[in-house]
């Protein structure tokens, strides 16, 4: 079942005295499966924050339909269990932490004595325990961003939406963040979120929508995309003599120095593996370690945007 | 409700942390007292002069809040995107507006009952009565308000916190000249457009409705049913900005 739904979708924003017509977004198309982690990436401009404000209700698309839960996101019920976390955190700069996550959370309907005890247990959760009586003018930016994720985890919402949630956070929190995702995730809790961190891409996400120029530049499984951006395997053996590397290179290997005693084999894609191990194993050479060789997920979007 | 009863209870929360509401009060204590003293340099009696200047006093008091806070409720949220807090949650826009509106008008009619009594208080302390027509006035006043607050957050939904302080300053000193456009058309002296005098004269409400200063200095009795009427006239005013407001935010992109 799919939480998201992109059918088309277009908007058009109108700037300036004659109102010249400014595309953010164009004929896009997707989904996000319940229960998965999907990353949402694209280069600056690429429309990643008007489709979050369209799948929110916050903005209206000027073309297609959007499906929040299976209904309209401008109607309140379907953000009944959603939760949204900013890339700028926009809180009441009057209240305090305790007051901010108490309004947010019977704003949702909760309500009732364990909701005091709920929201201390929260900021414990996102490291701020302690700090409820603090004015949430005085926190900084990324205490803000912990504060967020508490509100989001207050409300036990089943959709997180999120729009650059680790951007400006020190690596403590960025680690605490990836824990509570993966965490959400095992409970059943979908999770959508923008980045320009691939490596959090890479290693959070079960799905990935790329977009470019506003368009859908990929959809689909995370592996899939890294397939493409496949380059061979690695093997270490102990160090070979002359002769097996010029047999392995006659096959079509590179052969390089790992380490003092190691040599590295390298049999590209598309090179019999099996051959070469078989052949390495023929004369007594057994590897050490098999890794595949791939290119990271910057460099697979990289190519596919200026390809 | 809920929803309506959070948010107004939150801007409450934001405008009594608000030193703006303070100094309009402060400012307001500061002119009724200063009005004793004006009373004694006035060729009038002295209670007539605090009566007239004390209810000018509140009704100043209540546009500068109007301006102030009124116009940066909807505005202000818009261009810091605080609303994304609210919007965000199972909340209509409408329920916003309307808690944004009944937390203002909550907090107005704090002020004024503060007033209210330093006046009262001020005027019994004087020598002066706690008259039908002086409750009528301040209850007109009040009403007065409501109507400025609704038409304040009416032009913030569309356009900026900067224009819509202006038009809402606009819109009441229009609404309190309302009488002289009917007067043009009797006068047929504008006759080539009665049409557009007309129009203006029926769109825009007539805010002198809601003065009644003359009737309390000079304690003349009010029409039978006038402080309702009154009222009445206020409400539908104020459910028309509300709604017209609900229906442009509902669609804004935000």
């Amino acid at each position: 079942m799919n939480i998201i739904e992109f059918s088309h979708v277009s908007k058009i924003y109108r700037k300036g005295f004659l109102a010249i017509k400014v595309p953010a977004v164009i004929d896009l198309s997707f989904s996000v499966r319940q229960g998965a982690i999907t990353g949402f990436v694209g280069p600056n401009g690429a429309g990643k924050t008007t489709s979050l404000k369209m799948v929110l209700g916050l903005t209206r698309p000027s073309g297609g339909s959007i499906r929040l839960s299976g209904g309209d996101p401008g109607d309140p019920r379907a953000r009944r269990d959603c939760a949204f976390l900013p890339e700028q955190p926009y809180f009441y700069q009057h209240l305090t932490v305790r007051e901010s996550l108490a309004f947010a959370a019977r704003l949702h309907g909760r309500a009732g004595s364990g909701l005091r005890a709920d929201i201390e247990q929260t900021l414990d959760t996102v490291g701020l325990g302690g700090l409820g009586k603090r004015k949430i003018k005085e926190l900084s930016k990324g205490m803000q961003q912990r504060l967020a994720m508490a509100q989001a985890l207050l409300m036990h919402s089943s959709v997180l939406i999120l729009d650059e949630p680790m951007s400006g956070m020190d690596p403590p929190g960025r680690g605490l963040f990836r824990a509570l995702f993966l965490s959400l995730a095992a409970r059943g809790a979908t999770i959508f979120f923008s980045t320009h961190i691939l490596d959090d891409v890479e290693s959070l996400c079960n799905d990935v929508v790329v977009l470019s120029k506003g368009r859908l530049d990929y959809q689909g499984p995370i592996d899939t995309l890294l397939k493409k951006g496949f380059k061979g395997h690695d093997l270490v053996v102990p160090r070979l003599p002359d002769a097996l590397k010029d047999g392995l290179r006659g096959m079509g290997c590179d052969v390089e120095t790992a380490r003092a005693e190691a040599d590295r084999v390298f049999v590209p894609s598309g090179k019999d593996l099996a051959q070469c191990q078989r052949y390495l194993n023929g004369h007594g050479m057994f590897c050490e370690s098999l890794t595949k060789r791939t290119t990271s997920l910057e460099d697979v979007l990289y190519k596919k945007q200026s390809g | 409700m809920r929803s309506i009863f959070e948010i107004a209870l939150n801007t409450v929360r934001e405008t009594v942390r608000n030193h703006v509401v303070y100094m309009v009060l402060l400012f307001a204590v500061i002119l009724i007292l200063l009005s004793v003293s004006f009373g004694d340099w006035s060729v009038f009696a002295r209670i007539q002069v605090i009566e007239d200047f004390g209810l000018a006093t509140m009704s100043l008091a209540g546009l500068l809040l109007a301006v102030f806070i009124g116009v940066g409720m909807l505005g202000k949220e818009i261009s810091s995107k605080t609303l994304y807090h609210a919007l965000t949650q199972p909340v209509a826009r409408y329920q916003f507006v309307i808690g944004k509106y009944a937390g203002l008008l909550f907090v107005l009619a704090l002020n004024y009952a503060i007033m209210t009594l330093f006046f009262m208080a001020t005027l019994v302390y004087l020598g002066g009565h706690v008259t039908a027509p002086l409750l009528c006035a301040i209850t007109c006043i009040w009403t007065e308000m409501a109507v400025i607050i609704s038409a304040a957050l009416f032009f913030s939904s569309f356009t900026s916190p900067m224009l819509a302080a202006l038009f809402s300053i606009a819109f009441y000193i229009a609404g309190h000249l309302n009488d002289l456009i009917s007067i043009q058309i009797a006068s047929q002296k504008w006759s080539g457009f009665p049409f557009v005098l007309k129009a203006l004269y029926y769109l825009l409400p007539n805010l002198e409705h809601f003065n009644v200063r003359d009737h309390v200095v000079y304690n003349m009795a009010l029409p039978r049913g006038f402080t309702e009427l009154a009222v009445a006239y206020g409400c539908l005013y104020v459910a028309l900005f509300l709604i017209f407001s609900c229906v442009i935010f509902k669609n804004k992109d935000l």
